[in-house]
């Protein structure tokens, strides 16, 4: 017990007490929280860069098979003749590359083909797939992004989607 | 005792745990900018048109071009037909029609920074004969044959018409039994292995106008059409349209369908034109079985030796034939920056694929 300046005496209250573990316990308290904290926004970036990549390789699908449409139409109406149609889709999506596969096979016995589009991010796991019905056989190919070409010819008779 | 304490700082080192924290966060607000950006950038794509190349205006420009050409065709026979056998005066102006709509539809289609260009494609246009008869008669040829070979060996017949006034009646009580040994005039086509008989004649008691039967060759009746007529004073008429399915104005299934079964080259009769088969230069003696109007175009040149009509234009020497294009075939290209589109575009108005 000891006696303050004016005399009185106070208790202590700092017994079986270290500074040391004192100063230690605030240090990993504060460090498990700003763990914790950095752990859940990392989990909250991944899971919106995942819905966002859904989003985009769903919008691109559907535009690239929209211009495989475009070309089935103009080569359906065509007569012996060509069909060029050409556009780009981004090298990558969300920072994070990504590859489409495409392919299609003959629906039932009668001359329409049923055409998928496969879109593939490399790290981020992500898959879309988008179909779309045509007249002419679309051959297998894969893209990688920017300027892609969609090609009939009219003695090939099937519709080629390469990279440009 | 001895107080186990640390030395107290000056209070500057306090709070590097925030900072590094902060640092941390500002890292992951960085990371969000991105899906955002990300993000944005979808949805715009997301709502721009499906038809970004402009495949929509290539088929566009096709449709107005046939258009086009159908026109330029139709005025070309109607204004430059001769007897003579010389088809110059209809292929020139043909050619320069097409030359002409290139020109002009080009010069528009560049103002877009559309390149578009249309060529005649070598062997065309093709010569075929309009064959026709525009005063009310009876549907022989000029040598009022009953039943003559009006078309041979022929590709295509396109803008067949009829206008009929007072076919012959039948009045028996069951309609469309009618057969080819029966006083009514009927079409005969047949392409070697199937045969249309195509028969028109008049309701009789029932009242209800004229009727259009279909037979096989073999005699089972494939289908009939049944038409009021348009009746003008004392006459009774009705318009038959085969190119286009038509009677009187109304579709008739059974006339579309055997056109599409037709394969190959095919020979077209016109049969009973007055009293039976088999009577030849009947119609000198023997009423007619139709009477009226018809007008068709064939895919042969006048040239050929098959074509037994008259080549005079008066009254009397109905039915005529001159020279007419059949159909022309062009070459369209249309080119933009996203785009390539070339197609032949075969142009035959009046022909019953189109």
């Amino acid at each position: 017990m000891s006696k303050n300046r004016s005399g009185i005496v106070e208790r202590r209250r700092d017994r079986g007490q270290s500074i040391s573990i004192n100063y230690t316990l605030s240090l990993i308290i504060v460090t498990v929280m700003m763990a914790g904290l950095f752990i859940s926004m990392s989990t909250y970036l991944d899971d919106e860069r995942e819905r966002v990549t859904r989003s985009e390789l769903s919008v691109l699908g559907n535009r690239i098979t929209a211009d495989i449409a475009t070309a089935d139409r103009l080569a359906r109406t065509s007569d012996g003749g060509r069909v060029e149609v050409r556009t780009s889709i981004p090298p990558a999506v969300a920072g994070v590359d990504y590859v489409v596969d495409i392919s299609s096979t003959q629906y039932r016995s009668t001359n329409y083909w049923n055409v998928t589009v496969t879109l593939k991010s490399s790290t981020v796991s992500v898959e879309k797939t988008v179909k779309v019905r045509t007249a002419h056989e679309v051959a297998d190919s894969s893209l990688n992004g920017g300027p892609y070409i969609v090609r009939y010819r009219g003695n090939a008779d099937e519709i080629e989607v390469e990279d440009e | 005792m001895a107080h186990v304490k640390l030395p107290t700082t000056t209070g500057r080192g306090r709070a590097q745990m925030l900072l590094v924290a902060a640092f941390g966060v500002a890292v992951m607000l960085v990371a969000l900018a991105l899906i955002l950006n990300t993000a944005i950038y979808t949805e715009n794509i997301a709502t721009r048109g499906s038809d970004i190349s402009g495949g929509k205006d290539a088929l566009r420009f096709r449709a107005v071009t046939h258009e086009g050409i159908d026109g330029s065709i139709k005025y070309v026979n109607l204004h430059n037909n001769t007897s003579d056998g010389n088809y110059e005066p209809l292929v020139k102006p043909t050619k320069y029609a097409v030359w002409n709509l290139s020109n002009l539809s080009g010069r528009q289609q560049a103002t877009d920074s559309i390149v578009a260009n249309l060529s005649v494609k070598p062997h065309s246009p093709s010569e075929g004969t309009h064959v026709f008869q525009r005063t009310d008669l009876n549907f022989s040829n000029e040598s009022s044959d009953a039943s003559w070979t009006v078309a041979r060996g022929t590709h295509g017949v396109r803008g067949f018409s009829v206008n009929v006034s007072e076919p012959n009646v039948d009045n028996s009580t069951s309609v469309g039994a009618v057969s080819p040994s029966d006083e009514f005039f009927y079409v005969n086509v047949t392409d070697g292995t199937e045969v249309y008989n195509i028969f028109i004649y008049d309701d009789g008691d029932n009242g209800n106008g004229i009727v259009l039967q279909v037979d096989d060759g073999s005699g089972s009746t494939l289908g009939t059409c049944i038409q009021s007529y348009d009746s003008m004073g004392t006459e009774s008429r009705a318009i038959v349209d085969f190119s286009n399915a038509t009677v009187q104005g109304n579709t008739c299934p059974a006339l579309k369908e055997y056109w599409s079964l037709l394969d190959g080259p095919f020979t077209m009769h016109f049969n009973n034109t007055c009293g039976v088969t088999g009577t030849v230069d009947a119609c000198l003696t023997d009423d007619p079985n139709i009477e009226g109007q018809f007008s068709f175009i064939v895919n042969q040149s006048i040239n050929d030796t098959w074509v037994h009509a008259g080549t005079g234009t008066s009254a009397v020497a109905d039915p005529n034939a001159t020279t007419a294009i059949y159909s022309v075939t062009v070459r369209m290209t249309y080119e933009s920056k996203r785009l390539y589109y070339a197609t032949d575009i075969r142009s035959a108005p009046g022909e019953t694929d189109e």
